[in-house]
């Protein structure tokens, strides 16, 4: 897994089972599309949750972080 | 009436946790190690394990067994979330929960298991609800002890699910062999096997007297292992621990002295922080030092206050450490302060101490809002923060958390 940390649009759902789930994010200019959210995880930075998503769009594994005080997103890292 | 305590242990824990989080992991075999610069391997798949992959193993070892191994760069806070997690969970059916290690949890339901169709139901629901929530796989024990349970989900594993009856017990005894009971290693196994001991139906029927004369104050214990009697006390956190202590395994073997002295001073820093978040004061400082060999061990200095202050445990550390003259590069290093009371919330009559109180309880709420280690002190700059590896004493809350 590559280091990548950039900032990303995503395509999210606030649920009420599922508290949040990532289903779509671009990064440049290529949209991907989440099958799976494999794993998640939280922890803190400072005052601010991270929630961590391992996903896949089937082929590539990307780490994505949102974070809970700035409301931005991150990917983290990937594979590919 | 006897107790019944279940143990809940994650199979090859580190490695299924990624194995899940990237399916093209999944089947293969892989060690998770702690860093890019660590070479030892903190857990393995079983699919590496059915290939002689050991935890504990160096990489280069694992790579001449097995080629094909992946060696995976671990992620400490994925497996210390999924602990407290896992925690949330076994409170549903208990109180009585002792997290005892990363991957390991004691559960006393002797008073809740009827609520829930009784002990195995539970042992089933329980894996059920860890494998939906994490996709990973759990091995259940269930017995009167912790020794009992601990043995049930051992021989079960992988993805097992164990009963061990009282009435039970001694016909799964008889030809156990001694070193699959929790706490006879492979040191003391060895060692019985010598005098001809291989099973604890052999060990609990020899003479305290003999084993008292080879092994000691722990001869008595040894024959009551092989017997199957063992404690069932489940320990919940205490309200006043004993002591507030944190290591770390370092990215890489240290011997220079001032990269320890930059370790020990967050180690100081991480401690004492934790005592002013608790409002707790100690008198007696402890370093623990574990070198390349792995030959590890523990040094105290008592100091004569009480103090939750950074620079007194820091001083004192170092102090132990010049006292020690290293042998080898240090591989791990820890600080514990001990002898613990609460602060009475005396103000100092000496006003230099309530500045430095002032001054070192801004630095923490400003650590509170924008994260560990935004404020430091200067000699702690040349260390980048890294991915240490988990302390088997990491605890979900209170005081035992230790943040890696
Ligand atoms: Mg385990």
């Amino acid at each position: 897994m590559e280091p990548i940390n950039e900032k990303i649009s995503v395509l999210a759902l606030f649920g009420d089972k599922e508290k949040l789930r990532p289903y779509r994010f671009k990064w440049g200019n290529r949209i991907f599309n989440i099958k799976d959210v494999t794993y998640s995880w939280v922890d803190t930075l400072g005052s601010a949750k991270i929630y961590h998503f391992a996903v896949t769009d089937g082929a590539t594994v990307f780490e994505l972080g949102f974070n809970s005080l700035s409301m931005v997103w991150r990917l983290e890292r990937t594979d590919a | 009436m006897p107790k019944t305590i279940i143990l809940v242990d994650m199979d090859a824990f580190f490695a299924s946790v990624e194995q899940q989080c990237n399916p093209s992991l999944r089947g293969r075999p892989i060690g998770v190690i702690g860093s890019d610069k660590r070479t030892v391997i903190t857990a393995a798949s079983y699919e590496a394990k059915a290939l002689g992959i050991k935890t504990g193993m160096n990489k280069f070892e694992a790579k001449r067994l097995c080629p094909e191994i992946i060696l995976v760069i671990g992620n400490n806070r994925k497996y210390t979330h999924t602990c407290s997690e896992l925690a949330k969970i076994y409170a549903r059916y208990t109180p009585d929960v002792e997290v005892y290690s990363i991957d390991e949890a004691f559960l006393d339901i002797t008073d809740t298991q009827h609520l829930f169709g009784g002990a195995m139901e539970i042992g089933a629901q329980l894996k059920k609800e860890i494998k939906k929530t994490f996709g990973i796989n759990a091995s259940v024990g269930i017995s009167h002890n912790k020794l009992l349970a601990k043995l049930a989900s051992d021989i079960s594993k992988p993805d097992g699910l164990r009963y061990i009856s009282m009435e039970d017990a001694p016909s799964v005894l008889e030809d156990m062999p001694t070193d699959k009971l929790w706490g006879i290693g492979r040191g003391i196994g060895n060692r019985l096997k010598l005098m001809g001991i291989t099973t604890c139906g052999q060990l609990g029927r020899m003479s305290e007297t003999f084993l008292r004369s080879h092994f000691g104050i722990i001869g008595e214990r040894l024959k009551e292992m092989g017997q199957g009697i063992g404690s069932f006390s489940v320990l919940k956190e205490t309200a006043i621990a004993k002591s507030i202590g944190h290591s770390m395994t370092l990215p890489k073997d240290i011997i220079n002295m001032r990269d320890i002295e930059a370790h020990i001073l967050k180690l100081s820093e991480m401690v004492a922080r934790r005592g002013r978040l608790y409002n707790l004061l100690g008198e007696v400082v402890s370093v623990v030092i574990r070198y390349k060999s792995f030959k590890t061990f523990t040094r105290q200095k008592k100091i004569n206050t009480h103090t939750y202050d950074t620079h007194i445990i820091y001083d004192t550390a170092i102090g132990i450490i010049k006292v020690i003259r290293l042998a080898e590069p240090v591989r791990l290093l820890g600080v514990t302060l001990s002898g613990l009371r609460e602060d009475s919330g005396q103000m100092s009559i000496f006003n230099e101490c309530n500045k430095k109180d002032a001054l070192i309880k801004s630095m923490d709420s400003i650590n509170d809002k924008y994260g560990e280690f935004t404020v430091s002190w200067a000699s702690y700059l040349d260390i980048r923060r890294h991915l240490g590896v988990i302390s088997p004493a990491w605890r979900p809350s209170g005081l035992r958390r230790t943040d890696v």
